[in-house]
């Protein structure tokens, strides 16, 4: 096994590193017991070496403060990041394996999202249809499918840009109200699943 | 497997040793893997929990053979909850090893201890 931590302070130092997310009493406090350690082992004539080995990862050792945090803060704060914090910290201790599901939860997200910005930029090019319609030149940047040669044509665009515009529109509120309720389904469910990750993690 | 069972008889280990006598970390930690063979680091993560659940509180003792060292002892609601914990895994020890038993030896015991 390749030797990663040479000795006592770059133990220390290596786990201070990846306390991330802790503040700084919380990070003394961890380092105070992991000095008195080493102190102690050294005192009763142990080497340093053999002390790091037996502690084990610092790394390892770091992400199960951070889980102990993102657990405390979700049921401190119970919001959808505070709980996907916790996950995340979990699964850097291999407690389950949920990267398949939140994978596809993910993509759902990212989908309601991008549609949501797509209604957007749907209603601007409606809305340029509009203006289009009543404009004497021509805009350079936007194409209309019926031109505005003839008054009719004009009010075929003009009508069309509004049609789309208030179709957007009202995919977008759509698309709002949807994204509201699978953040709603989406707290109860980890609010759920919080005490199997609780239970989970019982060392 | 061996790891989630680890897991779960980590804290009932750690609140014994304290509950006997105060204890300090690394004391602590060479008990029980004289029993376990643990990754040592994962005990101060333990003992960090339980302090904040208020299971367990800590003072600083000088010492004159060596450095100052921080000890553990069981409050109140530690002490509790250890007697809790320990009856809970005595009942389900005992139930786990008739199972086991009965099973070895051909037969199925109905005995199981309830609580």
């Amino acid at each position: 096994m390749k030797k990663s931590v040479a000795n006592q302070k770059e133990f220390l130092l290596q786990l201070g590193e990846r306390l991330i997310g802790l503040n700084e009493e919380s990070k003394k406090e961890i380092l105070y017991d992991y000095e008195e350690h080493f102190n102690v082992g050294l005192s009763k004539g142990q080497s340093e070496e053999e002390i790091i080995n037996r502690l084990g990862d610092p790394k390892l050792i770091a992400s199960q403060y951070k889980f102990e945090k993102a657990i405390k803060q979700a049921e401190h704060k119970l919001t959808v990041s505070n709980v996907l914090k916790a996950i995340l910290a979990g699964i850097s201790l291999s407690l389950f394996n949920l990267i398949f599901v939140l994978g596809f939860y993910v993509a759902v997200v990212a989908t309601i999202f991008a549609l949501t910005i797509s209604f957007v930029a749907t209603a601007v090019a409606g809305l340029a249809g509009m203006v289009q319609a009543v404009l004497p030149f021509e805009l350079s940047w936007f194409h209309t499918p019926i031109g505005i040669e003839t008054l009719g044509d004009r009010a075929i665009t003009f009508i069309i840009g509004l049609g789309v515009v208030i179709l957007s529109s009202l995919l977008f509120l759509l698309f709002i109200k949807l994204g509201k309720l699978v953040y709603k389904y989406t707290i109860k469910y980890l609010k759920a699943n919080l005490e199997i990750i609780k239970k989970a993690s019982i060392n | 497997m061996i790891t989630q069972l680890k897991k779960g008889s980590l804290e009932i280990c750690v609140l014994s040793l304290i509950n006997k006598k105060d204890s300090y970390g690394f004391e602590i930690v060479e008990k029980i893997s004289e029993y376990i063979e643990v990754s040592e680091g994962s005990i101060y993560p333990l003992l960090r929990r339980l302090t904040k659940e208020g299971h367990i509180q800590s003072y600083i003792q000088e010492s004159n053979e060596g450095p100052a060292r921080k000890y553990y002892s069981l409050t109140d609601t530690g002490k509790e909850y250890y007697q809790d914990i320990l009856k809970q895994w005595k009942i389900f020890n005992q139930n786990v090893n008739k199972l086991i038993e009965a099973n070895n030896e051909g037969g199925y015991s109905d005995e199981k201890i309830s609580g």
